[in-house]
């Protein structure tokens, strides 16, 4: 479904280039979960931003192939992008309170893809507002008709990042690109994020990129994984194969 | 949101008890006798004891303090030592002409620098942002009473489109009276504007580099959707609350240009007051002054709380 090729982000510091991602090879099958680990600073969230398509600064240079279906998301314009932002794709980022607006209410923002292509998918405002509410409730927003009506601050942390879940999912993207989204959250909050997101891909086969630092948060969710250092894929394979047998130094390293 | 306002409201006229006591006690400092400044060489122990007792001045500090608290609500301030009449009657119409000024010099502060900031904003590093930035700069550095001199200047002399020093009251003629205010209030809101231009540039482009501009970003909006729909609502609070400082600095920046534009507004009288020791016309002024500025950040507070839903209400 998604093949990244050749991937290479240069970003110019002070006009000297400094390469972020390099050589970046891989492929997210239709329903499954991959994971990309790495310590801050190995280029996974540069990696999720370009497939997101949100590195249009001018600072950037990018090279390669992002395939999605089709399109290339590294080399179409950003109008194509728009399309597929939030509707085939859905991103979650990493700090639920700061991802959301503060000045608007948690409903206008989870059906906010929607609300953006209203007119070409001929929705009403009751039509938004029940996919929103019944999406809340798929990632276990019991409250939702609360928290549709609830600013962003009058939530808890865990609430937030469903909220945030609910908000890349009401478009039913084939693919969710999750940013560290348990890294804000605390333990017992990170494993329910973790089961929402498990049951999201049993039930829908929605395939899942999950970034994170923490090999546990891998292990416990996903079905491959990538491993990456200094911009550059370390190794790649089967999560369970890869935590009994790491062949690379840097991976062993990584789980002890 | 009535108990918010009540509540502020309650406060509001706590302060003002507290800024009445601040503004009688000063005028009861300072040095000078308004007695002996009226009657001057005429002045004999008999005469200043029966001025003493017209004014109430032989009355203790705590009872002349409160006939004044009581004539702030009561809009009574005594009679002027100088004039002789009421101050309330001196005052009115010069209290209607600096609110006027100052009202339509905030009103174009607004209408001008809101479209304007955004849109350098939107298009910063472009054509209009290098016009407009450094015009900015020099607006913002040169002060309100030069720049009414180069309006009354270019189009009052040049132009001719209106008559220097040609006031006319808003008794006579009120179309003419708000046409002539025009000018002074440009002179007033041309360096403000370009404060808050600034400002509201530098609020939008930091606020559009926040994580929720991301999300936002990731979920297909544009640049307009992202700033209308997310980052202008956020960025505005700050400019809101400079306006609501800027709107107390109008009424004294007023003081200068009204003398620019010979308007007789309350800088004259302020002044001349202040000098002849005529405190009933000085404390009611700047009680009046304090009052405008009170009710302005009374107001910014209302907005705020209807703009940002974290205010606590």
């Amino acid at each position: 479904m998604l093949t990244v090729k050749d991937l290479k982000i240069e970003f110019f510091d002070h006009d000297l280039p400094e390469v972020a991602v390099k050589d970046v090879d891989f492929t997210i099958k239709d329903g499954e979960i991959l994971g990309i680990v790495g310590e801050s600073g190995s280029g996974k969230s540069m990696t999720a931003m370009a497939i997101a398509g949100l590195l249009n600064r001018k600072d950037l240079t990018k090279s390669g192939t992002i395939d999605l279906d089709g399109t290339d998301i590294l080399n179409s314009p950003r109008s194509k992008i728009r399309q597929i932002q939030g509707n085939e794709i859905g991103f979650v980022f990493q700090d639920p309170l700061n991802s959301m607006n503060p000045v608007l209410k948690v409903g206008a923002q989870v059906e906010e893809a929607m609300r953006i292509r209203k007119k070409e998918l001929g929705l009403t405002k009751e039509d938004m507002k029940n996919r929103a509410l019944e999406v809340m409730k798929s990632v276990g927003l019991d409250d939702a008709e609360r928290i549709y009506e609830s600013y962003p601050h009058q939530i808890s942390g865990g609430q937030r990042q469903r909220a945030m879940i609910a908000a890349a999912l009401v478009l039913k993207p084939k693919l969710l690109i999750c940013d560290e989204p348990t890294t804000a959250l605390d333990v017992t909050v990170q494993k329910r994020i973790i089961d929402v997101l498990k049951e999201l891909n049993e039930k829908t086969g929605t395939s899942i990129l999950f970034i994170s630092h923490d090999l546990s948060v891998i292990k416990a969710l996903c079905d491959r994984v990538v491993v990456m250092k200094d911009g550059v894929v370390v190794e790649e394979g089967n999560v369970r194969e890869i935590f009994e047998n790491p062949t690379k130094e840097y991976t062993k390293q990584l789980i002890f | 949101m009535g108990k918010y306002i009540i509540k502020k409201l309650i406060r509001l006229i706590i302060t003002l008890i507290v800024t009445s006591f601040v503004i009688f006690l000063i005028f009861e400092l300072v040095p000078g006798d308004p007695v002996l400044d009226k009657l001057g060489t005429r002045a004999t122990p008999e005469l200043v004891e029966a001025l003493r007792i017209q004014y109430g001045l032989n009355e203790p500090f705590i009872l002349r303090y409160f006939k004044f608290l009581g004539g702030i609500f009561t809009l009574n301030f005594g009679t002027s030592y100088t004039y002789g009449i009421p101050v309330a009657t001196l005052l009115k119409e010069k209290i209607v002409i600096n609110f006027f000024l100052s009202v339509m010099a905030l009103f174009f502060v607004v209408v001008i620098s809101f479209p304007l900031g955004i849109y350098v904003a939107k298009h910063t590093g472009g054509l209009s942002d290098k016009i407009i930035s450094p015009l900015n700069q020099a607006s913002m550095s040169v002060p309100s009473f030069v720049l009414g001199l180069l309006i009354t200047f270019f189009f009052g002399i040049v132009l001719r489109w209106f008559k220097p020093g040609g006031y006319v009251s808003y008794n006579a003629n009120f179309g003419q009276f708000l046409y002539f205010l025009i000018f002074p209030a440009f002179a007033l809101a041309i360096p403000k504007i370009a404060m808050c231009i600034r400002l509201l540039k530098g609020n939008i482009l930091e606020e559009a580099t926040k994580d929720y501009a991301l999300t936002a970003y990731a979920r297909g909006n544009n640049t307009t959707g992202l700033l209308y729909r997310h980052v202008l609502k956020n960025a505005i609070m700050p400019t809101i609350t400079f306006i609501g400082m800027i709107a107390a600095d109008m009424i004294c920046s007023g003081i200068v240009i009204e003398q620019v534009f010979s308007i007789p507004g309350l800088g004259q009288i302020l002044i001349s007051s202040i000098s002849t020791r005529d405190f009933p016309v000085v404390e009611a002024e700047v009680m009046m002054i304090a009052l405008f500025i009170m009710l302005i950040s009374f107001i910014t507070d209302i907005i705020h709380v209807c703009l940002d839903p974290r205010v606590r209400i």
